[in-house]
């Protein structure tokens, strides 16, 4: 499989699922040296099936619809995600993100 | 006797294998309910309706008992009830989940309007034609005894079921009608919790009442000084939870009360409670609706049994007249311009489906007294809900 190279770029996406484990992707964010980065508020599948059948509950439907999962989106060198993606992979699994890393063939408007 | 306890009993085999198939049956239909699926299945409209008002589980429910095969029958399975005021309580605690600061404080002006109107109309309505039909039925009976049952059903035909999906109301165009329908289907259920169980109060009740919100009260502060800001262990949650909600439904039950209004209290403490412990029970408490909402509807359907006389389709009758009467006017003169926005036609007929909660509030009702009064109130307010369910689905099929 090819390695890309440490200071090769990536497109880094993670969702943090609960409002606990948003914090320490902040904070591992930081410690990778990953200060730029998009944060979306977000919605699992579960949560909007949930919310299109309610049974006894639906007073929520009141607010919008935020339920604290949230999407990271950061363009970052491949040696700082992988400093990342260790600390983040020794969390507790409750508060583990789902993360996924792309390759970054263009990238625009990126300050070096 | 209790409902559940005379409900069943596998003919010729002995109480615990009957109370074991009712219980098999409950696991796997909460099981399924939280499957793929389940979730695939619900979106199709009609099975979205079968779903959302717990209609597959009522009627696996009635299969089972007296007045489907027979296969079970009315004796004592006094394991039953337990799960029954379990399931009670939970459903009692989803609806208290909801009663969180920032969310009522959104409720908007035109909502509370209308709630307001709908729960005058409606419990007006439904205790007319309900002490009509008893009357009809049983001349020689006082009104004073009949009047738990008039409050009972009176605080059942508040609101109106929050499932659009059969409508095909989810339509981005009417989405705030949309929010506002599920957002009032949400406050209805808690306005009927507490209207019947205050309005239904019989003298030394109150007492009965005071000592099971006292000890909701003790249990959640018990809860959250032993569970603290923990987030992490999720079966130890889980357990303080269902622990605390036993002993609450129990106390509840021994003192003579309903369990909904303990565990009403209990889930508006905890969803104002700050912690994280408190939000991992909130997120734990709505996945579960679909899988509490399976269990009790089955326990529901398997009570239900065969009342003499016709009063209680007289008394289904006379609620589905006042929700398709009343109901939409008051929708459209609380919501004015709202109702007539693009998209919002759709949804005209949600008001008048019944609320799921109606069956519960009567299966409380059940739990606590099994007369036959009891059962051809919760024969009505099940027949009631039904041809409230598929009426808007044939004039949405016409239309």
């Amino acid at each position: 499989m090819h390695e890309p190279g440490s200071n090769e770029l990536q497109l880094l996406v993670l969702i943090a699922r609960t409002e606990e484990s948003f914090d320490p992707v902040v904070t591992a964010l930081l410690d990778a040296g990953i200060t730029g980065a998009t944060v979306l508020e977000s919605r699992g599948i579960g949560a909007i099936i949930r919310s299109e059948m309610p049974i006894f509950a639906g007073l929520a439907a009141l607010l919008p619809q935020a339920t604290g999962s949230r999407v990271i989106l950061s363009i970052a060198t491949t040696e700082r995600i992988a400093a990342l993606m260790r600390y983040l992979d020794q969390l507790p699994r409750e508060r583990r993100p789902i993360g996924v890393t792309l390759p970054a063939r263009q990238v625009l408007g990126l300050e070096p | 006797m209790n409902a559940l306890a005379s409900a069943t009993t596998l003919r010729g085999l002995p109480e615990a294998i009957a109370a074991l198939a009712v219980g098999g049956t409950a696991l796997l239909l909460a099981f399924l309910s939280l499957t793929r699926p389940a979730a695939r299945l619900s979106r199709w409209p009609l099975a979205s309706a079968l779903l959302g008002g717990g209609w597959i589980a009522l009627a696996c429910g009635v299969a089972l008992g007296p007045l489907g095969t027979g296969l079970l029958r009315r004796e004592s399975v006094a394991e039953l009830e337990p799960l029954g005021q379990m399931c009670l309580a939970w459903i009692g605690l989803l609806v208290g989940m909801q009663m969180k600061g920032t969310l009522l404080a959104a409720v908007p002006a035109p909502l509370l309007r209308w709630i307001t109107m709908d729960a005058v109309v409606s419990f007006v309505g439904a205790a007319v034609v309900t002490w009509w039909a008893l009357r009809t039925a049983a001349p020689q009976v006082d009104l004073r005894v009949m009047w738990p049952l008039l409050a009972m059903i009176g605080a059942a035909s508040i609101g109106w079921s929050g499932e659009l999906r059969s409508l095909h109301g989810l339509d981005a165009r009417a989405s705030s009608v949309a929010a506002l329908i599920q957002g009032g289907a949400g406050l209805a259920s808690a306005i009927a919790i507490v209207a019947s169980d205050l309005v239904t109060l019989k003298p030394g009740g109150s007492a009965s009442l005071i000592t099971t919100l006292a000890i909701a009260a003790a249990a959640t502060v018990a809860l959250r000084s032993t569970l603290g800001t923990e987030t992490g262990n999720q079966g130890r949650l889980t357990l303080a939870l269902l622990g605390t909600l036993a002993l609450v439904a129990g106390a509840a039950a021994l003192a003579g009360a309903s369990t909904l209004p303990g565990a009403f209290l209990l889930g508006m403490a905890i969803t104002n409670l700050r912690g994280g412990s408190m939000r991992r029970m909130e997120r734990l408490v709505a996945e579960s609706e679909p899988a509490v909402a399976a269990v009790f509807f089955l326990l529901s359907g398997i009570i239900l049994g065969r009342t003499p006389g016709w009063w209680p389709w007289m008394i289904a009758g006379g609620l589905l007249f006042v929700r398709i009467v009343a109901k939409p006017i008051v929708a459209r003169i609380a919501l004015g311009d709202a109702w007539d926005q693009p998209g919002a036609q759709r949804l005209r007929p949600a008001p008048v489906r019944q609320a799921p909660i109606a069956v519960a509030l009567a299966v409380a009702a059940l739990l606590a007294h099994d007369t036959v009064a009891e059962r051809g109130c919760l024969l009505a307010l099940v027949l009631c809900g039904l041809g409230s369910g598929v009426l808007p689905l044939l004039w949405r099929a016409r239309s």
